[in-house]
């Protein structure tokens, strides 16, 4: 089932993600926040996608529950009679503000995991959106993960001559990371517009590829967008 | 197919055109070899000839282009041309191999089952087929530009220019590119040009040779016609007998480093390296060969204390460290150059000791005068040439004296004469008693600097013997 639903197009996936986010909010029952979250999480250990990633992402939203704590706690002792309802009524508001972050955070890992860029690339071309468009998304949503990887072997290169990293704290010492960095993604960016361009990304899309093909997956992707509005 | 006439291009804020008055017309089927010293336009009659030199130029271009009888003042049409660059891993943009090879046919709204077929036809032919859902930040250099190069085949352009296509290839990779090239231009009429600087290859594969110097061409024709060949060949020659002589290696030397029973790999249940054993000692300088992804270079990695071996164990001599007594020298010098001036970038790493500043501009003049850089001490880095460039690095590697020292493919984008200075410089190191190890998929610099070759197949020495054309 997962790899239909990983199957569908970028669009159907996106408007999955933003439809449940948005209801995440207009919720107000925990225990359908639960079960989205359990839904979420469960696709993701179907797709084998639980990863670090993932783990991270719970990671920040346990780190943020202090201070979320102390701001609803403090909400809802003003807002209750006494400070016993306060802190009951705080905590209420904590858990279903966590559960819906953490619907959102979920709701787009999910769509990332299972989105690669050619798949979003070309789902753009069949909304026949402007080649050139087009292309600036496609080189801008490959800029961080590119620069990330070139800053990392860049790192690399540099403490073989010595470089310690503990040296960033003075921005002078950034030098021999940032020019190395610039100047090879300038580059790179260069290549691979030139290569997509060549591939006739930027062009008009004949017409046999500005279809966007619905499949299974995308049915069940809208149907669970629409439907999930229609629960009590 | 292809019409030039009287082109000029003149890059923005440049005085001189890098390419002048070509006048060229290139018909179905020809197999043209690109040639000519660095800087001499190749890449920017590349462009032209195929049509990209709207979309990878800045500059003016004037003159008559004409692309299957349709003017191409403003490029070739979308499809007509495929290209494939220095630097592969730059044009990559899917997350496996298959993405990017299916990304070209996807656009142009061909179904899912042709892409499938076409990418299953090129992975098989190249004997790829198992990395086709491989991630593209897992394949080695070479298996980059492998993909980079299908991607563009898989388009089924009428022209494709590779730059430089072998320079991070194995040589039964490059073979197998050049027999297939040679078939889709006789069979398919495809026009291929190659810009490459292994003039033996070139000169096997094309049936004509355009050589340019300062941007103008100064041969057109058959390659057998072509006078230089001979002339670069015998140069060839003259740099192997003039090159320095080995040092006797003792063989009761402790060795300076070595590898035991090394397990490593980048991602679980894929090991790179699988109980690797290796020892190299004082003067010795040990080739590292192997097909793309053998594990040439995470073996220099390990050695320089990069990465940390699962199992097995990296030593190096008494008293010596990873960090002072192992220079690693990487495959790009455009991803270590930062300075503003070359003596800056030579000193960096002694900057890092805590060498006192005058010692250090002493000790890179000595260097630099070695490799020939000792009158460009003020000149920024960024101006050099690529060879310049790549003796840059070199330098300052060197300038802090390893015990061992590490090369990964120290050759790629030189000519055959920058090849041997590089082969010279390595024996010179040897005589001083350094251990170096070298990754080259390059047999001919094998030959050259090295004293052993080691073969590395999956993850282990598959073979280890005298460099055979020392012995004969």
């Amino acid at each position: 089932m997962t790899t239909v639903l990983r199957q569908a197009s970028a669009l159907s996936k996106c408007a999955f993600a933003v439809s449940l986010s948005v209801y995440a909010f207009a919720c107000p029952d925990w225990r359908i926040l639960v079960g989205v979250n359990l839904l979420l999480v469960g696709l993701l250990a179907a797709s084998r996608q639980f990863d670090r990633i993932v783990w991270l992402a719970l990671g920040v939203c346990v780190a943020s529950l202090p201070t979320l704590a102390a701001l609803f706690l403090l909400g809802g002792v003003e807002k209750a009679d006494t400070w016993r309802e306060g802190l009951v009524l705080g905590l209420s508001w904590l858990a279903v503000f966590e559960l819906r972050l953490l619907v959102m955070l979920l709701a787009d890992i999910l769509v990332v995991k299972w989105t690669t860029f050619s798949d979003l690339l070309l789902s753009l071309r069949a909304l026949r959106l402007p080649g050139k468009l087009v292309l600036f998304c496609s080189a801008l949503v490959t800029l961080l993960p590119s620069v990330f990887s070139l800053a990392a072997h860049v790192v690399e290169v540099q403490r073989c001559r010595g470089f310690d990293p503990k040296r960033l704290r003075n921005p002078k010492n950034f030098l021999p990371l940032f020019i190395p960095v610039f100047l090879a993604q300038l580059r790179r960016s260069t290549d691979l517009a030139l290569s997509l361009e060549l591939r006739g990304i930027s062009g008009a899309p004949p017409a046999r590829a500005s279809r966007l093909p619905l499949g299974v997956g995308d049915a069940v992707l809208l149907a669970a967008a629409v439907a999930v509005w229609l629960l009590p | 197919m292809i019409e030039l006439g009287d082109v000029s291009f003149l890059p923005a804020g440049a005085a001189c055109p890098t390419l002048a008055e070509a006048t060229l017309r290139i018909g179905q089927g020809e197999r043209v070899g690109i040639v000519g010293p660095s800087g001499s336009g190749k890449s920017t009659l590349g462009y032209h000839l195929c049509g990209a030199h709207r979309l990878a130029l800045a500059g003016r271009t004037n003159g008559r282009l004409a692309y299957a009888g349709r003017d191409g003042t403003d490029g070739a049409p979308v499809g007509f041309a495929g290209l494939v660059g220095q630097n592969p891993e730059a044009q990559l943009f899917c997350r496996t191999v298959y993405d990017e090879l299916a990304l070209a046919l996807l656009a142009r709204g061909e179904d899912e089952a042709r892409c499938r077929h076409t990418a299953q036809a090129l992975l098989g032919r190249y004997g790829f087929a198992d990395r086709a859902q491989a991630s593209l930040g897992s394949l080695s250099l070479g298996q980059k530009q492998l993909t980079a190069v299908l991607s563009m085949l898989a388009m089924e352009p009428r022209v494709l220019l590779l730059d430089e296509p072998t320079s991070y290839l194995d040589a039964a990779a490059a073979d197998r590119l050049f027999a297939h090239l040679t078939e889709l231009s006789r069979v398919h009429g495809w026009i291929i040009l190659v810009i490459e600087h292994d003039r033996k290859r070139l000169a096997s594969f094309a049936d004509r040779v355009i050589a340019l110097d300062g941007g103008r061409i100064v041969h057109d024709g058959p390659a057998n016609a072509w006078a230089s060949w001979d002339a670069e060949v015998d140069a060839g020659g003259d740099a192997l007998s003039s090159l320095p002589p080995f040092p006797a290696v003792s063989p009761d030397a402790a060795p300076l480093v070595e590898l035991h029973g090394v397990r490593f790999g980048y991602a679980p249940g894929a090991p790179v390296l699988d109980g690797l054993d290796l020892a190299v000692g004082p003067g010795e300088v040990v080739a590292l060969l192997g097909a793309n992804g053998a594990g040439k270079s995470t073996v220099l990695r390990l050695i320089k204390g990069l990465g940390k071996p699962a199992a097995g164990r990296v030593a190096l001599g008494a008293g010596l460290t990873a960090a002072h007594d192992v220079g690693l020298m990487f495959q790009n010098p455009e991803e270590q150059i930062f300075a503003h001036t070359v003596a800056a970038e030579c000193g960096y790493w002694l900057e890092n000791r805590g060498v006192a500043p005058e010692e250090r501009l002493a000790r890179c003049r000595a260097v630099l005068a070695g490799f020939g850089l000792a009158d460009l001490l003020d000149r920024a880095p960024f101006s050099l040439s690529f060879g310049e460039k790549r003796r840059l690095c070199l330098a300052a590697i060197l300038v802090a004296e390893p015990a061992v020292l590490c090369l990964d493919e120290p050759t790629t984008g030189l000519d055959a004469a920058n090849m041997a200075a590089m082969a010279a410089e390595v024996r010179r190191q040897a005589a001083k008693g350094r251990a170096v190890l070298l990754a080259t998929h390059e047999e001919a610099f094998a030959a050259m600097a090295a004293t052993r070759w080691v073969t590395l197949t999956n993850g282990r020495v598959a073979s280890d013997r005298p460099n055979p054309h020392l012995a004969s």
